[in-house]
């Protein structure tokens, strides 16, 4: 089962998008769904979550996992898998997202085992930005390292980007997802845009 | 060479594409630059980069600049520009050109893309390094690039290497620790003098590097002796570049005097561009090396042990005359007239940036200065000159100037920006002063906009020749960032105007916006403040929206309220411990208002929790408040009570809230959720159901921040907009009145419901606000065990109470102080025993009302007491904090 959206859904940017691909573009991908999960990595549930998302969690945080879910336009993709994206942002806090429902999948677990898991596709939107230029332009408002050798594919951040608390995920090459806080979401895009100035 | 057109000081120029305003106006014969700040003394160009300390200017043309060196300012058609005297001023225009910053990180930042940063940033790139060169020029080459030298090919060819960025226009205004580094690329002025808005015309740059080689290079300094400060007398690297380099011919004879070889390098150049150079005035006793050969083969006139003791004007051109040449001890004094005086007083490194970081330079008493020599610093290191590796074969003697009378010191300049001279320091050393910091101070050398960049070291060598002492005993100035002056707009970047602090919306925001409700900034939301309908005030509005929410049906916009999902087998035992009330016995599908105290027992956050299921509560906190209370619960769970099983995750923006309030709201939500039974049996107070609503699962809450029935709609955040059109929508037949938060503040402020912040400031115990039913008996809870201190327990302390104006009329300023009514009349000082926290004209009540903070008050109920304020004096009955509903009957509608 997916993660349902209803008639009369709104997202905070309007699924915009901005730029051109050829140089650094952005887009909104609204209505992705998003789950906070906690589990002690040192506990009989961790080994019982892995099971149920058939996958295992990185430990290491700032690192990503994912199955079944490989990005667009990448060998292997396949718009009708279910999959699931982890990202570890605390020793024992991650944050799922893709097309599959992480809660269903875990909810037997929940049931025997201290786990918490939350819907949280509400509280951040996500920007996918991409192109060629997409460092250059980040480098404008993240003040963290993008250098491939420190922050690569399937590595993940979280840190203030123009006053505004962002969770960043390199999900492949010239890509960077942006998940970011639903009522920051419109100023973070009025400085994204206006960072992509030079470049377009 | 295209011909570039420029004014200064009102009169217009041509210059040659490339040149600096310093070398465009030299060679258009302005020699008498500007005068001195403090004492109008005639001044000139002395230097030939951000060592300049006389000729500043302010630019009008493009994005201006207030103050600016007019050697390091490229000149560019249609640039205005006039000459400042040491003080500056700010524009009241707007900067309409664009700022921004990058970060960036890399393996090594190389500041100065000289001969020496070149060497060594190819050598950082080919051992595999990403290199960063910020060079502060134009064009590589640093030294290479003043005395007209070509740049070797393999040095060129590292700038093209794929590791290796070179940003020239760049300067490196700050080094910090870990590697940080900001420097400041000039990326227009060079190009035109317009204002452009699309390409930033300064972007800071921040870098953080594992290494970083500082390759600055040096300054040369001048002498001090009387009359030195006359336009003519320049630094002598400075006047041969001028001259044989950029062309400038306004000077035909030149004297130059020196501690070094330098000076006869620039003899030679001065001599060999067409310059007569009558003398070298050399305060060594002899000298020899390739550049001393080279002069004397020229037959330049060469005087040992020799120097410039004073020096005359040309009255009408204000500019140098003659040059008196002396014995050291400033006998035997010969006058040579002369267009120019070259001073070549030796070569200061530029170790700014290392002291930033507290890396102490040593002096180097072969080559008379500070220098960085042999450093050992595991992430800084440094080459060329400031590593004292000058090249040459300068032997600079340790001389800063000749012995000079009192008559003569007051007129020999230390620093010429702050128009400094010996007799300052004299003073200063006379008044007991030994350190060069204390020096400094005194005399004002090096507080300019220069830094003293050439008067440093100067000052640390006449200390050291009066007190007898060696320089290294004196010690060199501590430079502090930025090296050089940087406009504000610069540091700001883009965090201007729209983008300079979020504005945070709830999912309902547009609708707000488009119902034209003025916002109020409540943290860094933006929330309606009240609705404005045809052209109400917020008054008249407010009186509106109260009497519609008391009579018929409100709605308001509660999405901004901080939530907290909470769950674990421990999460009822952990809520009673932060909690001062029970929430294990808080039965699932009930809200409950609970308080939390810091562990001064103050009360530090409010809201309602509600049991979602046995292990699982839903917290909600002040919008304010949100951040800081999960960080509060996530310390105690981690650092104190770890065996509690909790995790607690934020939801705030995943939520969003409606809340329908107002006597009309049961008809209203019968009809937006049909499929609950809205009796007050069925449903009540503090009770939760879940129903779809317009199509939504819902959570419908029974909670109340007004007294007034009410229901608050809670959805995830996708279908706030939505919830709320179908409120507006389907409560027309009931006369639904949105409201702000001007109306929900007086609408709970007439029930008597305190709000955090604004009625509490941290020192406000539950028992202060008369809510002693809100803390437990029966448990241990954060907070409770300072509610016994001596303080806190003691009779007396200031108490929530209400205030009524004995004129209803009349409306108290919040934050007003309250005094005896003895004292209303007392002139200041008088003794406040209070002060008014919320304060508004009430549709329910027909008059005006107050809370706020009274000593003793709880006792005092019925007393009057008075608010001065300037002119009146507004009397108050002081009452208990609850005025409308006393009996609590319109909860259940």
């Amino acid at each position: 089962m997916t993660v349902k959206v209803l008639k009369g859904a709104k997202s905070p940017l309007n699924g915009a998008s901005h730029g051109d691909k050829s140089s650094i573009k952005m887009e909104e991908i609204p209505f992705t769904p998003m789950w906070d999960l906690r589990v002690d990595p040192n506990s009989s549930a961790f080994s019982a979550v892995n099971a149920a998302l058939g996958m295992t969690l990185p430990t290491v945080v700032g690192q990503v996992a994912r199955v079944n879910a490989t990005c667009l336009g990448q060998p292997g993709y396949n718009k009708d898998q279910k999959g699931i994206i982890a990202l570890c942002l605390g020793p024992d806090q991650w944050m799922l997202t893709g097309t599959a429902d992480a809660a269903e999948l875990l909810e037997h677990v929940r049931a025997i085992h201290h786990i918490s898991i939350v819907d949280i596709s509400g509280q951040r939107t996500k920007i996918e930005v991409y192109g060629p230029k997409s460092v250059e332009v980040l480098e404008h408002v993240w003040e963290q390292d993008l250098r491939k050798k420190n922050f690569g594919i399937d590595n993940c951040s979280q840190g203030i980007m123009f006053r505004t608390p962002v969770i960043m995920w390199h999900c492949c090459t010239d890509c960077y997802i942006l998940f970011v806080r639903s009522s920051f979401a419109q100023h973070l895009w009025s400085v994204l845009t206006d960072a992509t100035v030079e470049y377009l | 060479m295209s011909k570039v057109k420029f004014k200064f000081d009102g009169k217009k120029y041509k210059g040659r594409e490339g040149d600096t305003l310093a070398t465009a106006l030299l060679r258009n014969g302005v020699v008498h630059f500007t005068d001195s700040a403090y004492r109008d003394r005639p001044r000139g160009i002395i230097g030939l980069g951000h060592e300049e300390a006389n000729a500043l200017v302010h630019v009008d043309s493009g994005a201006g600049e207030p103050m600016y060196p007019a050697t390091v300012l490229p000149i560019t058609d249609g640039l205005v520009a006039r000459s400042l005297s040491g003080v500056g001023d700010l524009p009241d225009t707007r900067d309409k050109s664009r700022y921004d910053k990058k970060y960036r990180h890399v393996d090594v930042v190389v500041v100065g893309a000289g001969t020496a940063g070149l060497k060594a940033a190819g050598e950082q790139a080919r051992a595999g390094k990403d290199v960063v060169i910020c060079d502060e020029q134009d064009r590589p080459g640093g030294h290479l690039v003043h005395v007209g030298q070509e740049v070797p090919a393999d040095l060129l060819a590292v700038l093209e290497m794929p590791n290796v960025a070179y940003l020239p226009r760049t300067i490196v205004n700050g080094l910090y620790d870990q590697g940080y580094t900001v420097a400041n690329e000039r990326r227009t002025d060079h190009i035109d003098s317009g204002v452009h808005k699309k390409k930033a015309r300064i972007r800071t740059w921040h870098f953080r590097a594992e290494h970083t080689i500082l390759a600055t290079g040096a300054y040369q300094r001048h002498l001090v002796f009387a009359n030195n400060d006359l336009p003519g007398i320049m630094l002598s690297h400075a006047a041969a570049t001028y001259v044989a380099r950029d062309g400038v011919d306004v000077f035909k004879t030149a004297v130059v005097v020196t501690v070094d070889n330098q000076g006869y390098r620039d003899a030679v150049r001065l001599h060999n561009a067409g310059v007569e150079v009558l003398a070298i005035a050399d305060c060594r006793q002899s000298a020899s090396g390739p550049s001393v050969e080279a002069a004397k083969a020229l037959g330049i006139e060469i005087m040992f042990g020799k120097t410039a003791v004073d020096a005359g004007i040309k009255p009408k051109k204000k500019t140098v005359k003659c040059v008196e040449i002396g014995n050291l001890d400033g006998t035997d004094s010969t006058c040579i007239d002369t267009d120019l005086v070259a001073l070549s007083g030796g070569w200061t490194p530029t170790v700014h940036l290392g002291t930033y970081v507290g890396v102490k330079p040593k002096w180097n008493s072969l080559l008379a200065c500070f220098d960085y020599r042999d450093l050992d610093n595991k992430w800084i290191s440094a080459v060329g000159m400031l590593a004292g590796d000058f090249g040459g074969d300068d032997s600079p003697a340790i001389f800063f100037g000749p012995a000079q009378s009192e008559t003569q010191a007051p007129d020999a300049f230390v620093d010429f920006q702050r128009d400094a001279t010996l007799r300052e320091v004299r003073r200063a050393i006379g008044a007991g002063m030994h350190s060069i910091e204390h020096v400094k101070r005194y005399t004002a050398i090096g507080t300019a906009h220069d830094q003293g960049k050439t008067s440093g070291t100067i000052t640390m060598g006449l200390i050291g020749a009066a007190l007898g002492k060696a320089p290294d005993e004196i010690g060199s100035l501590t430079f502090r960032a930025p090296f050089v002056g940087i406009p504000f707009a610069a540091l700001a970047g883009r965090e201007r105007g729209k983008l300079a602090d979020p504005i945070r919306r709830t999912p309902i925001h547009s609708l707000h916006e488009a119902a034209k409700a003025p916002m109020e900034d409540v943290g860094q939301w933006k929330r309606p403040w009240y609705f404005p309908t045809g052209k109400e005030d917020l008054h008249a509005a407010v009186l509106r929206e109260c009497a519609a929410v008391r009579d018929g049906v409100g709605v308001m916009d509660a999405s901004t309220l901080g939530k907290i999902d909470i769950q674990g087998p421990d999460a009822a035992e952990f809520l009673d411990r932060v909690y001062t009330n029970m929430f294990s016995s808080l039965k699932v599908g009930q809200s409950r208002y609970g308080f939390m105290c810091g562990i001064d027992g103050m009360v530090f956050d409010d809201g309602v929790t509600t049991r979602l299921a046995e292990n699982h509560f839903l917290m909600t906190t002040t919008t304010g408040g949100a951040a800081k209370v999960l960080d509060w619960l996530e310390e105690w769970l981690y650092t104190e009570w770890p065996d509690l099983k909790v995790y607690c995750t934020s939801v705030t923006e995943h939520i969003s809230t409606v809340a329908i309030v107002g006597p009309k709201s049961r008809n209203l939500i019968a009809k937006l959720a049909p499929s609950i039974d809205a009796s007050n049996e069925a449903f009540g107070f503090m009770e939760n159901k879940n129903a779809d609503v317009a199509g939504i699962p819902a959570r419908i809450a029974r909670i109340s921040f007004s007294g007034e029935l009410a229901y608050e709609i809670n959805v995830e955040a996708w279908y706030g907009a939505h919830i709320w059109e179908a409120v507006m929508r389907e409560g027309k037949e009931f006369g639904i009145t949105p409201y702000g938060t001007e109306t929900m503040h007086v609408l709970r402020a007439e029930k008597g419901y305190v709000i955090l912040g604004q009625d509490t400031d941290g020192t406000q115990t539950p028992m202060d606000l008369g809510m002693d039913w809100i803390v437990s008996k029966k448990k241990d809870f954060i907070g409770k065990r300072s509610f016994t201190r001596s303080d806190t327990a003691r009779a007396g302390r200031h108490q929530l109470v209400g205030f009524m104006p004995i004129n209803g009329q009349e409306v108290i300023p919040e934050g007003a102080y309250v005094v005896e009514a003895t004292n209303a009349n007392q002139k200041p000082p008088v003794k406040h025993v209070g002060y008014v926290t919320s304060s508004y004209m009430s549709a329910a009540l027909g008059r005006s009302f107050a809370m706020g903070m009274l000593a003793n008050g709880q006792a005092r109920h019925g007393e009057e007491v008075a608010i001065p304020l300037r002119g009146k004096v507004i009397m108050a009955k002081v009452t208990e904090p609850l005025f409308f509903d006393k009996e609590n009957t319109r909860r259940d509608g």
